[in-house]
């Protein structure tokens, strides 16, 4: 065995694929994954910029819409501007003439025993249907005017909530909290189970076996049970979700990393850089964990919906974050309960959740096929 | 055998005495109690619920007044469910929980295994693509969002079942939540059988049996699946004892009075002896069940001994 390199030109020149641009290339040949890879940007988008574009804020209530279909035509129907103007005069207490609907204004000659308060214009404004109410025309012994104000159109594309809530605006929200919810536990359990299997099959013998007993330990714990008991001692808050989905999460992640760490460690560049001297945390941190990449990433695809599906199964339960935050589980929730009257509470949520764990599910599949050496 | 199950079952005394212990310190530590109101009781009040419950004492004289309990077979006083004994409440409930769940499990055993079979003998045809499709359908869409829009599309819109309500166990209320609980576990049961089959298809026992000119359905029905189900066995185990004590989903969502809602309620109110009482009976089911695949392991290979 001689280990001299021998310079070939014939081999040097050929352009070698990495591992990642192999994968690459036959991801992007999985037709399934790479719509998924689409569908996910697109609604992770929806998340990160949808409330921002969103034409209503997500916990602004709209008290006359309430439980408004989902439609694609703009409120307030031409049949409600009347009535609801109506009401809303009735309250500013002067004489009324007929109601006249001219295209986006409203306007109603008006008339009363003393001096017209300019301040009843506040009647109008205060209804969600109207805004920019003003007195127009008003006479020189202020007895008498016309009253103007412009229709307030507003479009609910799927519809409002119980509370008059724009549920476009809170499906997003609910995308943005759901996908940072699963990201952040996953990223958690990747930090905590790479470190920890990486560092049990790396230093071996009975660290190992002491820190794998642990792991089987917490393994036979009801999980579900035990985030439910942590969010019941500590309180509902975002942060402490994700810790639990974290912590509950870890533990297959470092059985994969050790399983790949016992092998790694035998290799000779590991030996190699051991006789160099390099630390063991050195080694771990340039040989071991770079190598566990392949299977960790995979993992971490099919993490992030086992985690989203979690944190909805939390929401549902009541056990999520609190109002008016809301996520996709919560809307699902509140859909369920809702469904009788309202059954666009529950379709649009729960669509948006089944869209989202699909999409993940097929990418983690299709990254599988791509990173799996075993499987060429 | 018979030892074999004695010994098991004695192994399973210390189990249940640790998650009795550590799931009676958890919900102990846990802050707020069961009687605390928006308006606080008055102090006289309460001392004497306190003093009445027990909870005046010293915990760890609490512990083994539970432990005591828990021999003779009481689980003590639910909390917030004034008059009723926990064990009542398993009473009426678990009947429920196990009817549906055990329904549940039959169907997705029975249509879970012919499908994954029937994929596995049609490899890479269209029954095995629809198969493979409806499965990952199946196992991607949650519990949570398959109950309500089956209630809301056969109940509410269609009005040919009952939306939701137990009414006494008849079929047509049990329709759809036992679809919803059998939906996942057919998709799951199909998976891991058609896999199976796959590879029993290829070994050597079958290829024996093949060559011994036995009719097909004798290498198929006999030979191959009493392989390709050893998988489905050892899946079955936790899942059966999950279905059978009850899903708080399917149970929340349809209205159903069994037991698989106390936890997260008994949790919520602080309601100790409830949450202890489900603990216990889940950690049986878990226990029992796992013993009657390692029996079934042992019946169905020949190459399990466990004497």
């Amino acid at each position: 065995m001689t280990d001299i390199p021998v310079p070939d030109s014939d081999i040097s020149n050929i352009a070698g694929r990495s591992l990642w641009q192999d994968a690459w290339l036959r991801l992007r040949r999985n037709r399934a994954a790479v719509v998924s890879a689409m569908v996910l940007v697109a609604l992770a988008l929806a998340g990160i910029f949808g409330p921002m574009l969103s034409q209503h804020p997500y916990d602004r209530i709209y008290p006359q819409y309430v439980r408004a279909p989902a439609s694609l035509e703009a409120y307030p129907r031409a049949d409600d501007i009347v009535p609801a103007f109506e009401r809303a005069v009735t309250r500013t207490r002067v004489e009324a003439g007929e109601i006249e609907v001219d295209g986006q204004t409203v306007r109603v000659p008006i008339s009363s025993d003393e001096p017209i308060d300019p301040r009843i214009t506040r009647y109008i404004d205060r209804s969600d249907l109207f805004f920019n109410a003003r007195i127009e025309a008003l006479s020189a012994d202020e007895l008498s005017g016309e009253l103007v104000a412009s229709v307030n159109r507003v479009k609910f594309y799927f519809g409002t909530d119980a509370n008059g809530r724009d549920v476009m605006a809170r499906t997003f929200i609910g995308i943005r909290i759901s996908l940072a919810i699963g990201l952040l536990a996953s990223m958690m359990a990747l930090v905590l189970g790479v470190t920890y299997g990486a560092l049990a099959g790396y230093l071996g013998g009975r660290v190992d076996n002491v820190m794998m007993r642990v792991v089987d330990i917490l393994y036979s714990l009801p999980f579900i049970f035990f985030v439910i008991l942590l969010v019941v001692f500590f309180g509902r808050s975002f942060v402490l979700i994700f810790i639990a989905i974290g912590m509950t999460e870890w533990l297959d992640m470092a059985r994969i990393v050790r399983g790949q760490t016992l092998t790694i460690k035998r290799q000779e560049y590991v030996e190699a850089a051991q006789a160099m001297g390099v630390s063991s945390w050195g080694i771990l941190r340039r040989h071991v964990i770079p190598n566990t990449l392949g299977p960790v990433i995979v993992f971490v695809t099919l993490l992030v919906p086992k985690a989203i599906l979690l944190e909805s199964l939390l929401s549902f339960l009541g056990l999520g974050v609190q109002e008016p935050l809301t996520s996709l589980g919560m809307l699902i929730s509140d859909g369920a309960a809702n469904m009788r009257g309202a059954p666009w509470l529950l379709i649009f949520p729960a669509a948006t959740l089944t869209a989202i764990l699909f999409a993940l599910n097929f990418l983690g599949d299709g990254l599988r096929d791509a990173l799996d050496p075993k499987d060429r | 055998m018979l030892g074999y199950v004695l010994r098991r079952l004695a192994g399973a005394i210390p189990t249940v005495f640790i998650i009795v212990t550590i799931a009676f310190f958890m919900i102990r530590l846990a802050p707020g109690g069961p009687f605390d109101l928006e308006r606080p009781l008055d102090p006289l009040i309460m001392e004497n619920i306190n003093r009445a419950y027990n909870l005046d004492k010293p915990l760890w004289q609490q512990y083994f007044l539970y432990l005591g309990n828990l021999a003779q077979g009481d689980l003590g006083p639910s909390f917030t469910r004034r008059d009723f004994s926990v064990v009542d409440l398993f009473r009426t409930g678990l009947p429920v929980s196990i009817q549906l769940g055990g329904t549940a499990l039959a169907i997705a055993l029975v249509v879970g295994a012919f499908l994954g079979a029937l994929a596995a003998l049609r490899q890479n045809t269209w029954v095995d693509y629809m198969v493979v499709g409806t499965a990952t359908l199946g196992i991607t869409i949650p519990t949570f969002v398959i109950a309500p829009v089956l209630s809301l599309f056969f109940g509410v819109m269609m009005g040919w079942l009952p939306a939701g309500g137990w009414g006494g166990g008849r079929w047509q209320y049990l329709v759809l939540p036992v679809a919803t609980l059998a939906l996942p576990q057919i998709a799951i049961i199909a998976r891991l059988t058609r896999g199976a089959t796959i590879e029993a298809l290829r070994s050597n026992h079958v290829r024996t049996a093949r060559a011994y000119g036995l009719p097909s359905y004798v290498v198929v029905g006999v030979h191959a699946l009493r392989a390709a189900i050893l998988p489905v066995v050892s899946y079955l185990g936790p899942t059966a004892a999950a279905l059978l004590t009850g899903s708080v989903v399917v149970e929340t969502i349809f209205g159903i009075p069994g037991i698989g809602r106390y936890f997260v309620q008994g949790a919520l109110g602080r309601d100790y002896t409830l949450v202890m009482g489900t603990v216990i009976v889940i950690a049986m089911f878990v226990i029992l069940f796992n013993l009657i695949v390692d029996i079934l392991y042992a019946v169905l290979d020949p190459r399990v001994r466990y004497d």
